[in-house]
């Protein structure tokens, strides 16, 4: 990681909690609301790869984990395998095709929010499988598809990118 | 790499059950939400107006007929909170005569959010550590019940709602001596489920539900918690099944009061 990128990544994840607390948070469909953190793991994972992505993911979820009252590290659990898979997808070809992104971004998100679910109700923590759990996965889905476009081009500025060029990852 | 994060989660999740790590994860969390809150609270004071705009273009029509509504509900509450002043009047001289003191004191606050994670129903309130609020004090917006604080940090605290899942109030349905129950949250919009109620008791739609005050419970007696929706008592079933409509409307939550009352006294 660049010395530029130390310092634009964590005023990124800053801004983004930020931007999740005041502004996310109050638009819920269903009860459910996007999940700003998760995509920024996306972006970052479909601009990087997948190791630099779960680590990404993992750190981040870490982050997220400090302002919920659930289990401290199911977030950096589910985020990190979605920065993992996300960073598997990683290239030019998803990074030059929005619509590409936002399909595997909808997808990644589901599956993290299953993931979250699963793993809560695992470690005890009561009503996570609950019957609310399609609605919840499809508005973060639809969250992440719709927000994935300009959290890529916000990871690219944070990682320090030049347009054509490749990250050179999170090491 | 898939099993590297893996091992590392299971690390944290396991460390995070354990006394030390669970103390400096409760740490970490406050020192975070004290960097977060100020930030959070300037961005959301000034995209107010934007939203409130936005809102009132929207549903100018529906504002004008719920103005009318307010102004007549404006009416009707002044009159009966002059009621309530008097009957408060009557109650604490009451209470002076037969000695009966020891209200709960209580600290006002705003609702400032609502629960950044989609798997807890939970709200952030304006008054926390600074303000005497502590973790599992009990909240209420009016009289009525809300939930209990789970966290708090030097500027604000996060009340788990009594419609979570994870959350159980012991309660009373009916006057004194009616029966007793544990209120479960079925999730937002959802009843309460009350279970253990005896099969022996008399339970009947409308009544209302208070919490218990029995030994060692997790709210102050007599809070009022909702009313009966259903109940049902199959000839097999060794307990009642009840539904409680929750009073207070937690959906639109904006003010409320926390008691300054923790299960340890």
């Amino acid at each position: 990681m660049t010395p530029l990128a130390r310092v634009r990544l964590p005023l990124l994840v800053l801004a983004v909690v930020v931007a999740q607390h005041s502004l996310l948070d109050g638009w819920r469909v269903g009860g459910a609301h996007p999940d700003a953190l998760l995509v920024l793991v996306l972006a970052l994972g479909l601009s990087t790869g997948p190791r630099e992505g779960a680590a990404a993911g993992f750190a981040l979820g870490l982050v997220a984990d400090l302002f919920v009252d659930t289990q401290f590290g199911l977030s950096a659990l589910a985020y990190g395998l979605a920065g993992l898979g996300a960073g598997l997808f990683a290239g030019t070809a998803v990074r030059s095709s929005w619509w590409l992104a936002a399909v595997l971004a909808a997808f990644a998100s589901a599956w993290a929010t299953l993931v979250f679910a699963a793993a809560g109700d695992l470690v005890g923590e009561g009503g996570l499988l609950h019957h609310d759990l399609a609605v919840v996965a499809t508005v973060v889905s639809a969250g992440s598809a719709v927000l994935v476009g300009p959290a890529l081009r916000a990871a690219r500025w944070a990682l320090a990118e030049r347009q054509g060029h490749p990250a050179g990852g999170l090491r | 790499m898939l099993l590297l994060v893996l091992l590392a989660a299971a690390t944290v999740i396991t460390l995070g059950y354990k006394d030390p790590t669970k103390k400096v994860v409760d740490a970490l969390k406050r020192g975070a939400n004290d960097v977060v809150a100020p930030l959070d609270s300037g961005v959301s004071s000034a995209l107010r107006p934007v939203g409130n705009f936005i809102e009132g273009v929207i549903h100018y029509g529906s504002l004008q007929s719920q103005n009318a509504q307010l102004l007549a509900e404006n009416t009707r509450l002044r009159t009966a909170a002059l009621q309530a002043q008097d009957q408060a009047r009557q109650v604490a001289q009451l209470k002076r005569q037969l000695g009966l003191g020891g209200t709960i004191p209580r600290v006002a606050a705003d609702v400032v959010g609502a629960s950044t994670s989609n798997f807890a129903q939970t709200v952030r309130i304006d008054r926390g550590l600074s303000s005497g609020v502590a973790v599992g004090m009990t909240v209420v917006s009016g009289d009525a019940l809300v939930g209990q604080v789970v966290q708090a940090w030097r500027s604000g605290a996060s009340v788990l709602l009594i419609t979570d899942p994870s959350s159980n109030v012991g309660v009373r349905l009916g006057q004194a001596g009616g029966a007793y129950g544990v209120a479960v949250g079925q999730g937002a919009g959802e009843p309460l489920a009350v279970t253990m109620v005896s099969p022996n008791a008399k339970v009947s739609r409308g009544q209302p539900v208070d919490t218990s005050g029995l030994p060692n419970a997790a709210f102050p007696p007599d809070v009022l918690v909702g009313t009966v929706r259903s109940a049902r008592l199959s000839p097999t079933s060794s307990q009642w099944s009840v539904t409680v409509d929750p009073v207070a409307d937690l959906g639109r939550l904006q003010y409320v009061t926390v008691l300054e009352w923790s299960p340890q006294g």
